[in-house]
C-alpha cells in the first residue's frame, strides 16, 4: 500500500505539473483528489484491510500525501491563472492613441477670465465689488464726475444717448456718485465695480464702441497719491507676475486731482491700463465728506488689453464677435 | 500737436541728436505732455504731442518750450514782447486811423486788438515758413493767411486778417448774432446764425464767426492792399457752444475752447505785423487799437505744504517745491510755513491748493520718485457682489455641462424675433450713426442663435454656447431696468467625440437641453423644478417647448426653435435653446444657499429592485405617471427610473411602453418579497384606473 500511495502521489505531482490550464488542472485534481473516484482518495478504502496497528501511519502517510498534491495544485493555479490572465490582457489589448469619447468641458471667455482674474486679486486688496446699471443717468455719468457743461473733455467721450439725460455709461466711474450720493456710503470704504463701457468711436483693431471697464475707488483718513500707487502696484503684480513696475504719468480726469495715467511694465514694454488719481476734492465735497479728513482715490482700468497682450490678440472686436474658432483657443 | 524741433529750439534747448531728443521726449511725457512720435519733415524732426483738455497752452510752440524748460530744467527764452501784467480796460470802443472796434459783450469778448498794415503784396509766403506750417500739419495759402497761422503756432494766439478795404469805415463790432442773420464762411458754407453766437460784424452784418472761422467776403485776396489784423481774447465757453452748434471745429476754436492766455493779444499782434512786413511788405501802423472791456486779474491759491505732503503722500522739500512751482511760471510768496501762489495766465486749470500738489508731484518731486505705500488694511475685507457670485457660479456650471461661455454685444440691430412685449419696451439710441447701433437687445437669443448660425457657416455643426448677462427695457412709467438673463443655444451632437455612438446617437437634443438646465439648478441648490409643456411660446417648437417652474413659479423655458425662426433665421435644422430668468435664479439660489442642508445616513439594509413596463396612450405625459406611481407605491420606494421607451407597430398607434425601475427599501428591516409585491400591487392598480395603462406586458 504504501508503496502504492508514492506511486500515485508522483503521478499526481507530475500530472499536476504538466497540466496547461485551469481546466486541465481541474481535471487533475478530480482525477487525484475527487471525493468519490479519486486515485489518491480512493486509497482510503483500503484501510479497512490493514491491521490496526498500519492504519494509522497509512492514514497519516496519505493526508500528508494529499496535502503536498493539494499545495502542489494551488500553486500550480496561480502560475496557470497568471499565464491566462496575462494571454487574455494580451488579447484584449486596445488603441489607445484612438481618441478619447468624453464630453469635453465648455470653456471660459477669455473675458471672463479676466474678470474672474481681476475681481480675485482686487477682493484680495479689500475691495468690495458692487454693479451699478449700463444705461447711466448723464448726471452720475458726468455732472457728479465734476465734468463741466461743454468742456473740451466731453470729446473724449462721445456717448451713446437714449434719451436727453441718459446714456450708455461711457466709463464705470459712473458707480462713484451712485455709491458716494445720497443715502450712500460714509468712509471708510474701498468698493470696486466691473463692467461694460460704450462710447462713439471708429471700430478698428483696438477700439470697439463697446469696452469693459473695472474702476476701484476709496475714500479714508490720509488717502495719498503715494497709497495709490502702492494699490496699483499690488494690483499690478498680483495680475501680471512679482516683478512687474507700475508708473504714473499726469494726466487729466476732470474726476481726480491729481490724475495719472497708470502703466505697468509687462513684456518687455510699457503697457498703459487707465487713468487713476486722488478723487477730486469737489467729489468729496458734492457726497457730503470732511475733506479736511477724508480723502480718497480712483482708478478706472481698461479690462480688454489685458488679454489681448497675454494672448498676443491683435483685434479687439473678436472678444464679443463670438467666432466659436476664437473663443475655442482658451 | 505737431511741433518741428527747429522752431521750439528757438526758446529752449532741444537735443540735435536722436538719444538726447528721445530723452527731451521722454522728459515732457513724463511731466504729462506727452510725446507720441517723432515725425521726419522737410522742416526737420517733429514731435507729435498730444494735448489733454486743461491744457490749451500746451497749444502753441512757445507753450510746449516752456513745459519742457520748467520739467527739464532747462533756460527759456523770454518771448519777445510778453508783457508782465495785463493792460488797464480801455473805452469799448476807440476811434483809430482808418478803424474803430466796438465790443458789446465784453464777457463773451473781453479784449480786442486791431493792427493796422497797409500795402501788402500777398503772395507766397517763404519756403522756410511753408514748410513749418505743413510740418505742423497746416496747409499753406499765402503770406498774409500763412503768417496768422504761424504766429497762431507759435504763441497760441488764434488771429484773423481781413481786408480792411472791405470793411465800411474800418469799423469792427464785436456782438451776438442775431435772429435771422447769416454768414458765408471761408469753407463756402452759408451758416445760418443764432443769438449766442458771437460773430465779428460791420457797422450792419456779420464778417466773421468769433473764434471760429472768418467769412468769404472780407477774405484776404491776391488783390488785398490793406489788412485790419484782429487779435482777440475770446470766452472759452462762448466759443465752444458756437463752434458745437455750427458743427465746425477749427485750429482757432480748438485753442479758444481750451482757453488762451489774455495777455498774448498785443504780444501776437506786434509779432505778426513784424513778420508781415518781413514776408509780404506791409508798412504797420505804430499804433494798435487795443479795447480792454475785462482787465485781466491774475489768481492767488494758497497751499499749506503739510496738505501738499499728506495728498502726496511724500515728504517732498520745501525749497525745491517753490523752485518747481516757480519754474512753471508760478510766483509764489512764502507765508509761514505756506505757499501762496499766484497763478499765471496762461494757467486756468490751476484753482485749488490740490492743483498745486500736482504741479509740485509732477515737476518738483516726479512720480518716478513718489514712493509705494499701501492704507491700512481693512477688517470688513474685499468680497464679491451678490450679482458677480451668481455670475460665476452660472459660468462654472454651464461650461462643466460642456457649454461654450460667450459675451455678446448689448448694442445691437432691434431683432425681428423680438415678440410685441419685448418691442413695446425696446430702449432705442437716439441719433443712431449705424442700424447695427440702433437698440439694445431685449433677448440674449437673437445674439445666441447668431453665433451658432455663423458657426454653422463656418463648418462647425455641433455647438453649444450660453450668455450671462443682462438685457435692457423701458420700464412702464418711465426709467429703464436691466433684468439678467441666462440663456443658451444647443445644436448637432451633445457628444461629438464619441466615435464609437451613430453620429446622430446621442443629438443635442430637448432632452439634453433639459438636462443642462437640470444641472445648472443642481449647481446652484435650486429646486425642485418641474418642465410644463408649453405650447404658445413666440419662437420655440409648440409641442417641444417645456416652461421651467420651481416652487409653482415660472422662471423660464427650454425648447426647440420653431421651424418658422429656423427658416426666417437661416438656422441649422434642430436648435433647441433656454432662457432663464437670472434675476429670480439669483433670488433663489440665495434663498438655498441660507437653508440648512443635512445628511442622509447611509442605508443598513438591502434594496430590492423590480421593473414594470407597462403600455401607456402616449400623450400621458411622464411626469402624471411617475407621480401616480410614486404616490401609490408607498413609503418603501426609494427611487423610481426610466430605463426605457418603447414605441413599436406592435402596440398599436398612439402607444408605447415604459419601462419604470422601482428600487424599494426599508430603513429599519430587510423588506420580504410580500411587502414589495404589496407595493407593486398598489402600483399597478393606480396606473391602471389613473392612466389608463395597459399591463399585458408588464
Amino acid at each position: 500500500m504504501t508503496e502504492e500511495l508514492k506511486a500515485i502521489e508522483a503521478e499526481a505531482t507530475a500530472a499536476v505539473r504538466d497540466a496547461a490550464s485551469s481546466a486541465e488542472l481541474d481535471q487533475r485534481e478530480t482525477d487525484y483528489l475527487g471525493r468519490k473516484a479519486g486515485k489518491l482518495t480512493s486509497l482510503l478504502r483500503g484501510l479497512g484491510a490493514m491491521s490496526p496497528d498500519q492504519r494509522p501511519l497509512f492514514g497519516q502517510a496519505l493526508n500528508e500525501a494529499k496535502a503536498r498534491v493539494e499545495l502542489a495544485i494551488a500553486e500550480r493555479r496561480d502560475a496557470v491563472k497568471a499565464a491566462e490572465r496575462a494571454e487574455r490582457e494580451r488579447a484584449e489589448a486596445i488603441d489607445v492613441t484612438l481618441p478619447s469619447r468624453a464630453r469635453p468641458r465648455g470653456r471660459m471667455h477669455p473675458l471672463s477670465t479676466t474678470i474672474d482674474e481681476v475681481k480675485r486679486v482686487m477682493i484680495g486688496l479689500g475691495f468690495e465689488f458692487a454693479d451699478g446699471p449700463d444705461i447711466e443717468d448723464y448726471h452720475y455719468n458726468f455732472d457728479w464726475l465734476n465734468y463741466p457743461a461743454d468742456h473740451p473733455a466731453m470729446d473724449e467721450q462721445m456717448s451713446f444717448y437714449v434719451d436727453p439725460t441718459h446714456l450708455l455709461r461711457t466709463q464705470t466711474t459712473a458707480l462713484q456718485g451712485r455709491m458716494m450720493g445720497p443715502g450712500g456710503r460714509k468712509p471708510p470704504f474701498r468698493i470696486a465695480t466691473i463692467g461694460r463701457c460704450y462710447r462713439v468711436d471708429e471700430s478698428d483693431n483696438t477700439h470697439s464702441h463697446t469696452f469693459h471697464q473695472v474702476d476701484g475707488f476709496s475714500v479714508d483718513e490720509g488717502i495719498s497719491l503715494a497709497d495709490l500707487k502702492g494699490v496699483l502696484g499690488a494690483f499690478a503684480r498680483g495680475m501680471f507676475g512679482p516683478d512687474v513696475r507700475v508708473r504714473f504719468r499726469p494726466d487729466f480726469f476732470p474726476f481726480v486731482e491729481p490724475g495719472v495715467e497708470v502703466a505697468v511694465w509687462w513684456g518687455g514694454r510699457w503697457l498703459e491700463l487707465g487713468g487713476a488719481g486722488l478723487i477730486h476734492p469737489n467729489i468729496l465735497k458734492r457726497a457730503g465728506y470732511d475733506t479736511e479728513k477724508y480723502s480718497g482715490f480712483a482708478f478706472g482700468l481698461g479690462i480688454d488689453r489685458m488679454p489681448m497682450v497675454r494672448y498676443g490678440i491683435d483685434d479687439l472686436r473678436l472678444f464679443l464677435e463670438n467666432d466659436l474658432r476664437f473663443l475655442q483657443q482658451f | 500737436m505737431r511741433i518741428p524741433t527747429a522752431w521750439l529750439r528757438e526758446y529752449v534747448p532741444v537735443p540735435e541728436d536722436r538719444p538726447g531728443l528721445e530723452a527731451f521726449c521722454d522728459v515732457l511725457t513724463m511731466a504729462g505732455l506727452e510725446v507720441e512720435e517723432v515725425l521726419d519733415t522737410p522742416a526737420g524732426p517733429t514731435l507729435y504731442t498730444k494735448i489733454t483738455p486743461n491744457r490749451g497752452d500746451w497749444a502753441s510752440v512757445y507753450g510746449t518750450a516752456r513745459e519742457a524748460a520748467a520739467a527739464g530744467k532747462l533756460a527759456l527764452a523770454p518771448y519777445p514782447g510778453y508783457p508782465e501784467r495785463g493792460p488797464a480796460p480801455t473805452p469799448t470802443s476807440l476811434a483809430g486811423a482808418g478803424a474803430s472796434v466796438a465790443i458789446e459783450d465784453p464777457d463773451a469778448c473781453p479784449r480786442y486788438a486791431a493792427k493796422l498794415i497797409r500795402n501788402v503784396t500777398v503772395g507766397p509766403s517763404p519756403q522756410w515758413m511753408q514748410d513749418r506750417l505743413t510740418a505742423a500739419n497746416m496747409r499753406p495759402v499765402n503770406n498774409v493767411v500763412d503768417v496768422t497761422n504761424y504766429v497762431m503756432l507759435e504763441t497760441g494766439q488764434p488771429l484773423h486778417a481781413f481786408d480792411l478795404d472791405t470793411l465800411p469805415g474800418g469799423a469792427i463790432v464785436v456782438r451776438q448774432a442775431r435772429e435771422g442773420e447769416t454768414l458765408t464762411t471761408l469753407d463756402g458754407v452759408e451758416r445760418k446764425l443764432e443769438p449766442g453766437m458771437l460773430c465779428i460784424c460791420d457797422v450792419e452784418k456779420p464778417i466773421a464767426v468769433a473764434g471760429v472761422m472768418g467769412g468769404g467776403p472780407t477774405e484776404v485776396t491776391e488783390s488785398t492792399k490793406n489788412i485790419l489784423l484782429e487779435s482777440a481774447h475770446f470766452d472759452a465757453l462762448s466759443i465752444r457752444r458756437t463752434a458745437k452748434r455750427l458743427g465746425l471745429g477749427t485750429e482757432a476754436s480748438f485753442r479758444f475752447e481750451r482757453h488762451v492766455d489774455p495777455l498774448l493779444v498785443s504780444v501776437a499782434a506786434e509779432r505778426a505785423a513784424a513778420l508781415l512786413a518781413e514776408v509780404a511788405g506791409g508798412s504797420a501802423e505804430p499804433s494798435v487799437i487795443d479795447v480792454v472791456a475785462k482787465k485781466f486779474t491774475p489768481r492767488r491759491v494758497l497751499a499749506r505744504v503739510d496738505r501738499v505732503r499728506r495728498l502726496l503722500g511724500c515728504d517732498v522739500d520745501r525749497e525745491e517745491s517753490i523752485a518747481g512751482l516757480e519754474r512753471l511760471g508760478i510766483r509764489v510768496d512764502r507765508i509761514a510755513t505756506n505757499l501762496d501762489c499766484v497763478l499765471p495766465s496762461w494757467r486756468p486749470d490751476l484753482t485749488i491748493e490740490d492743483d498745486i500738489a500736482e504741479e509740485i508731484g509732477r515737476v518738483a518731486l516726479g512720480y518716478e520718485n513718489l514712493p509705494e505705500t499701501l492704507p491700512p488694511p481693512r477688517s470688513d475685507g474685499g468680497k464679491d457682489s451678490p450679482r458677480g457670485l451668481f455670475t460665476r457660479a452660472v459660468r462654472e456650471a454651464l461650461v462643466r455641462a460642456g457649454l461654450q461661455d460667450v459675451h455678446s454685444h448689448s448694442l445691437t440691430a432691434p431683432s425681428p424675433l423680438a415678440t410685441a412685449d419685448e418691442v413695446a419696451h425696446r430702449v432705442l439710441i437716439r441719433a443712431p450713426l449705424s442700424p447695427e447701433l440702433s437698440s439694445l437687445r431685449t433677448s440674449l437669443l437673437p445674439n445666441l442663435l447668431g453665433i451658432v448660425r455663423r458657426a454653422h457657416e463656418t463648418g462647425i455643426r455641433d455647438a453649444a454656447v450660453f450668455e450671462i448677462g443682462p438685457v435692457y427695457l423701458r420700464r412702464d412709467g418711465g426709467g429703464y431696468e436691466e433684468p439678467l438673463r441666462v440663456s443658451g443655444v444647443l445644436t448637432g451632437s451633445a457628444m461629438p467625440q464619441a466615435w464609437s455612438l451613430k453620429p446622430d446617437a446621442f443629438p443635442a437634443d430637448f432632452y439634453f437641453a433639459k438636462g443642462v438646465v437640470e444641472d445648472l439648478l443642481a449647481a446652484l441648490g435650486v429646486g425642485p423644478t418641474a418642465f410644463e409643456a408649453s405650447a404658445d411660446e413666440p419662437i420655440t417648437h409648440p409641442g417641444r417647448t417645456a416652461a421651467v417652474v420651481v416652487g409653482g413659479e415660472r422662471i423660464g423655458l427650454v425648447g426647440e426653435v420653431s421651424e418658422a425662426v429656423v427658416e426666417s433665421s437661416d438656422l441649422p435644422r434642430r436648435v433647441y435653446l433656454f432662457d432663464l430668468d437670472g434675476d429670480r435664479l439669483l433670488g433663489l439660489s440665495q434663498t438655498a444657499g441660507q437653508t440648512l442642508r443635512r445628511y442622509t445616513p447611509l442605508p443598513k439594509y438591502p434594496a430590492v429592485t423590480r421593473d414594470l413596463a407597462p403600455v401607456f396612450d402616449a400623450s400621458v405625459p411622464y411626469a402624471r405617471i411617475a407621480r401616480v406611481a410614486t404616490e401609490a407605491a408607498g413609503p418603501l420606494l426609494e427611487s423610481l427610473r426610466l430605463t426605457d421607451v418603447y414605441e413599436g407597430a406592435n402596440l398599436g398607434p398612439g402607444k408605447r411602453s415604459l419601462t419604470l425601475r422601482f428600487t424599494f427599501r426599508s430603513q429599519t428591516t430587510t423588506l420580504r418579497d410580500a411587502e414589495v409585491e404589496a407595493a407593486l400591487g398598489e402600483v399597478r392598480s393606480a396606473l391602471v384606473e389613473q392612466t389608463g395603462a395597459d399591463l399585458r406586458t408588464g
